[in-house]
C-alpha cells in the first residue's frame, strides 16, 4: 500500500467499499436473526428459535451440566442457542451440594437461573478464637456486619469473620448468664442485653481516672420480657413485656414510667419513632376481637413526665 | 411553486430528516419496543460497518501521506514538461482576516516567507475590514515589513454593508480577488497562469506546500477543473491548547484524512487552493453564505457541469486549535466552530435549487452528490445521539424493567462489542495523531506525553456532547429559517 499511485488508492478505497457494503447486506440479516434466537438446524435444515439460558451461582466457578454435557467453562455463563424445550441443568462445585433442576427455555428469552449452593456440611474451616465464646449476636454497621462477643474476657466487638475489632468492655458476664441474653441492641454508645427477665445496659464510668464501660443491669420483672427498643427521641428504654409497656430513663434508671397497660399476654406492639406513637393491637377482653390502639406518647407524654418529675422533685424536699 | 417555497422546504429537510429518525426511534421503543431494538441492532451494525470503511481510509490516507513526505516536489516541478512551465505559475496567497492578532498573522507570513518556493512567485494579499478599525494600520504595517521578501504584498480593505452581502469570510476573499484580478491585468499576468490559496488568518503551510500545489497544478490536463485541498492538521499551538480541544481537533483532521481518500466525493473545506481563472469564472465565493470554502466548489461543479473534483494534496496546512479562556469556554468556542461547519449543510439547499435547474449533469451524479450531502450531514447529526444516549437507555431500560425478552441480551452483547472495537479505534488514532506532533519546545515538560496518551480517554464525552450537538443544532435552525452569523473562532494563543 506504501508506494501505491493515486489509481491505486482509489481502486482500495473502492475495493474496501465494496467490501464492507457486502460485509453489511450479509452479516446484518444473520445478527438479526442471532439477535431473535434463530440458529439454523443442518438436520431439518431450516432455522429455530432459541432461548439462552443465563447460569449464576453462589459461589462462582461451578461446573455445568446441561442435559448431561459438561460445558466448557464455569458459572457465570451464558448458554446461547438453547432449543424451546426442557432441560436438565446440574451445578458442581467441590465442598457443596451438587444442585439440580430442570428450566423449561422460551424461544426469543432469557431464562435466568440465580443458585446459592449449600456448603457440604462434612467440610470444616476451624478457626481457634483468642477467648471463650459464650454468645454472639449480630449488628450491622454502614459498610458491613459486625458480631457483639459476649465472651470470658468481656464483650468484645469483632468482624464478621471473628477477628477482634475492639473490647467494649473488660468486664466479664457469666457463662450462664451470658448463654440467657436473648437479644441485644447496639447503637454505637450504647449497648442492651436483655433476657426473659432481665435487662443490661452499657455506661461509661471513670475509673482511676480512664472512662471504662460498664454494663449493669437496669431492670428485673417477673413477667416475660417480650420486647425492648429506644423510643422517645431514643431517650428511654421502652420495655414490653406480659402485661404492660414501661420506659425507663437511659439516664437516670431508677425513672420508670408505666406507658400502657396490656389487656392480654399476646398483644402486639409497634413503635412509629418518627411521630412517637405506640400501636397495640390486641385482644379486647370483653369482646375477643382484635383491635388496633394508637397512643400519641409525644406532648402528652412529655407534660406528663412533667408533672411526674415535679412530684416526685416535691416529695424528696417535702418527705 | 416559486423558488422560495422550494428553498424553505429544502432548508427543512436535512433536520427534519435527523429528528424524525431520532424521535421516530423513540416512539417505535414506545410502541413496539422488539421493533425497535432491532431497529437499532441494524443501526450499530452499520456503524461498525462504517467505523471499519472508515479506519480503513485513515489508513490508508496515513500510507499516503506518510510515503510521500520526502517527495523533493521543487525538483519535480522544475522536471516536469507540459504546457506550463513551472515558471509562468505565480501563487497568490490570500489571508481574509477580521480583528486577527498581529502575532498570529506575523506567524502564517514567517511561515509561509520558510517555503522551500521561490518567494518571487507569490503574491500575498491581506484582505481586512472596514468595521475592523485597527485593520489598515496593522496590515500596512505588516505589508512594509514582509514586502522584501515576496513578489508583492497588496492590502484591501473590504467596505462594510454592501448590499446582498454577510459579513463573512467569503465576502471578504470576494472583495480581495476582484481587487487581484485588476492587479494581474494591470501587470500583464495571465489569469490561468494564476493559482489562488484561501487561507485562514491562521494557516501556516508546511514549506513544500506550494510547490506540492504547483506540481500537481502543472501534470494536471483538468487543472481549471479541480481545487486542490491541503490536510489541516491543528497543532500550531498543540503543546498549549487543553486535552479536550486537541482531540477534537485531532479528530477533524482524521475526518479530512478520511474525506481526502474518497476520490470523486472530497468537496473543498477551510484552507484551499484553486485556479485564480476558474475562480473569476464562476463569480468569485460566495458573499451571501457561511460556508463559502465548500460552495465554491459547487459552484465550479454547476459551472463545468458536473466534470470538477478536489485533488487531496499531500502536503498540509497547519492551523491553530481554537481555544478559550478556559475550559468552559473553550468548549463554547469549539461547540460554535463545529456548528459553524454544520452549515455546510446549507450547500444541500444550495445544490438541490440548482440542480433542479441544471440539465447537463446526469441524474446518477446529481442523486449520488445529493445524497453523499444528505448522509453526512444527517449522520453527523445523529450518530453521536444514538449510540451514547439511545442505546444506553434502551439497554438501562431493558435491565430496569427485567426485560429478559433475548434481543434486549443482544443489544448489550452487540454494543460491547462495539465498545471493544472504539478502543481500537482510539489506539489507532493515538498512533497516528503522533506523526502530526510538531516537535516538542523546551519549555514544555515531557510529562505532556502522558497527556496526549490520556487525552483520548475523552473521545467518548466528547462524541457524546459535541460530536452530533452542534450540527442537530445548525439544521433545526434552518429548520425555522434562522440564519447564522457569522462567528470568528477566536485563534491567537501564543505559540511558544
Amino acid at each position: 500500500m506504501k508506494n501505491l499511485s493515486d489509481r491505486g488508492y482509489q481502486v482500495s478505497q473502492i475495493v474496501f467499499f465494496w467490501i464492507i457494503s457486502l460485509a453489511f447486506l450479509v452479516f446484518t440479516p444473520i445478527i438479526v436473526l442471532f439477535s431473535l434466537g434463530y440458529t439454523f438446524d443442518g438436520e431439518a435444515n431450516t432455522f429455530i428459535k432459541t432461548g439462552v439460558i443465563s447460569m449464576e451461582t453462589q459461589p462462582g466457578k461451578a461446573q455445568i451440566y446441561v442435559d448431561g454435557n459438561k460445558l466448557p467453562d464455569t458459572t457465570p455463563y451464558l448458554l446461547r442457542g438453547v432449543l424451546p424445550k426442557a432441560q436438565s441443568i446440574v451445578f458442581e462445585k467441590k465442598g457443596y451440594f451438587t444442585y439440580k433442576t430442570l428450566v423449561t427455555v422460551k424461544p426469543g428469552m432469557v431464562t435466568d437461573i440465580n443458585v446459592a449452593l449449600v456448603p457440604d456440611s462434612e467440610i470444616y474451616e476451624q478457626k481457634s478464637l483468642p477467648f471463650d465464646l459464650y454468645a454472639y449476636f449480630t449488628t450491622k454497621s454502614i459498610m458491613e456486619e459486625k458480631l457483639i462477643c459476649l465472651t470470658d474476657k468481656g464483650i468484645i466487638l469483632c468482624d464478621s469473620k471473628f477477628a477482634v475489632e475492639k473490647v467494649i468492655t473488660p468486664q466479664v458476664m457469666s457463662e450462664v448468664t451470658a448463654r440467657s441474653i436473648k437479644h441485644m441492641i447496639y447503637s454505637g454508645d450504647k449497648l442492651i442485653l436483655w433476657n426473659d427477665k432481665q435487662i443490661w445496659v452499657s455506661s461509661v464510668e471513670e475509673e482511676n481516672q480512664a472512662d471504662v464501660t460498664v454494663i449493669s443491669k437496669v431492670y428485673e420483672t417477673e413477667n416475660n420480657i417480650k420486647h425492648v427498643f429506644l423510643g422517645l427521641k431514643k431517650r428511654y428504654l421502652m420495655i414490653q413485656d406480659d402485661k404492660e409497656v414501661k420506659a425507663i430513663d437511659i439516664k437516670n434508671y431508677s425513672i420508670l414510667y408505666p406507658i400502657a397497660k396490656l389487656e392480654t399476654n399476646d398483644g402486639e406492639i409497634y413503635y412509629d419513632e418518627d411521630s412517637d406513637e405506640l400501636y397495640l393491637y390486641e385482644r379486647d377482653v370483653q369482646s375477643s376481637e382484635r383491635t388496633l390502639k394508637i397512643k400519641n406518647l409525644g406532648t402528652n407524654f412529655y407534660a406528663k413526665l412533667q408533672e411526674l418529675t415535679y412530684e416526685r422533685d416535691q416529695n424528696k424536699k417535702n418527705p | 411553486m416559486n423558488e422560495i417555497k422550494i428553498k424553505r422546504i429544502l432548508e427543512a429537510v436535512p433536520g427534519l430528516i435527523s429528528w424524525a429518525i431520532l424521535l421516530c426511534l423513540l416512539v417505535l421503543f414506545i410502541m413496539a419496543p422488539l421493533f425497535a431494538v432491532l431497529t437499532l441492532i441494524v443501526y450499530l451494525m452499520y456503524w461498525v460497518c462504517r467505523l471499519s470503511y472508515m479506519t480503513a481510509l485513515l489508513l490508508a490516507a496515513h500510507f499516503r501521506m506518510h510515503s510521500r513526505r520526502n517527495y523533493q516536489w521543487i525538483d519535480m516541478c522544475k522536471k516536469v514538461k507540459t504546457d506550463l512551465c513551472f515558471n509562468d505559475v505565480l501563487h497568490v496567497v490570500l489571508y481574509p482576516t477580521y480583528k486577527e492578532s498581529k502575532e498570529l498573522i506575523e506567524t502564517s507570513l514567517d511561515s509561509l516567507r520558510k517555503s522551500n518556493y521561490p518567494k518571487d512567485k507569490v503574491l500575498v494579499v491581506l484582505a481586512g475590514e472596514e468595521r475592523d478599525v485597527d485593520a489598515k494600520e496593522m496590515l500596512n504595517g505588516l505589508k512594509k515589513h514582509y514586502l522584501p521578501f515576496f513578489n508583492n504584498i497588496i492590502v484591501t480593505i473590504h467596505p462594510d454593508n454592501i448590499e446582498g452581502e454577510i459579513p463573512s469570510k467569503g465576502s471578504n476573499a470576494t472583495y480581495a480577488a476582484k481587487k487581484i484580478k485588476d492587479y494581474l491585468i494591470d501587470n500583464d499576468i495571465r489569469l490561468e497562469h494564476v493559482i489562488i490559496s484561501c487561507f485562514d488568518a491562521d494557516t501556516c503551510p508546511d514549506e513544500n506546500y506550494l510547490a506540492c500545489l504547483t506540481y500537481h497544478y502543472l501534470t494536471n490536463s483538468k487543472r481549471h477543473q479541480t481545487s486542490y485541498q491541503p490536510l489541516p492538521i491543528y497543532n500550531n499551538n498543540i503543546y498549549q491548547a487543553p486535552a479536550l480541544a486537541r482531540v477534537i481537533e485531532i479528530g477533524s483532521t482524521f475526518w479530512q484524512l478520511i474525506e481526502s481518500m474518497r476520490y470523486g466525493k472530497v468537496i473543498t473545506f477551510s484552507s484551499h487552493s484553486m485556479s485564480f481563472k476558474t475562480l473569476v469564472e464562476v463569480g468569485y465565493w460566495p458573499v451571501d453564505m457561511i460556508s463559502d470554502d465548500s460552495v465554491i466548489f459547487w459552484k465550479c461543479f454547476l459551472h463545468f457541469d458536473g466534470d470538477y473534483r478536489t485533488y487531496p494534496l499531500e502536503r498540509p496546512v497547519y492551523m491553530d486549535i481554537a481555544v478559550g479562556k478556559n475550559i468552559f469556554d473553550t468548549i463554547k468556542i469549539q461547540y460554535k466552530q463545529k456548528r459553524r461547519w454544520a452549515w455546510g449543510v446549507e450547500n444541500f439547499v444550495y445544490v438541490s435549487m440548482h440542480f433542479l435547474k441544471y440539465n447537463n449533469i446526469s441524474f446518477l451524479k446529481k442523486f449520488s452528490r445529493i445524497y453523499q450531502l444528505l448522509d453526512n450531514h444527517v449522520n453527523w447529526a445523529t450518530w453521536a445521539i444514538i449510540i451514547s444516549f439511545i442505546t444506553p437507555f434502551f439497554i438501562c431500560w431493558g435491565k430496569v424493567t427485567s426485560h429478559n425478552t433475548l434481543v434486549f441480551l443482544n443489544l448489550a452483547y452487540i454494543n460491547g462489542i462495539i465498545s471493544n472495537a472504539l478502543i481500537f479505534v482510539l489506539i489507532l488514532s493515538f498512533l497516528i495523531s503522533k506523526y502530526f506532533m510538531p516537535p516538542r519546545p523546551a519549555n514544555i515538560s515531557r510529562m505532556i506525553y502522558v497527556s496526549f496518551v490520556l487525552q483520548w480517554l475523552l473521545l467518548p464525552f466528547i462524541s457524546a456532547v459535541l460530536g452530533s450537538l452542534p450540527a442537530l443544532d445548525a439544521q433545526t435552525r434552518l429548520i425555522f429559517g434562522k440564519t447564522l452569523v457569522f462567528n470568528r473562532t477566536k485563534k491567537g494563543k501564543k505559540r511558544k
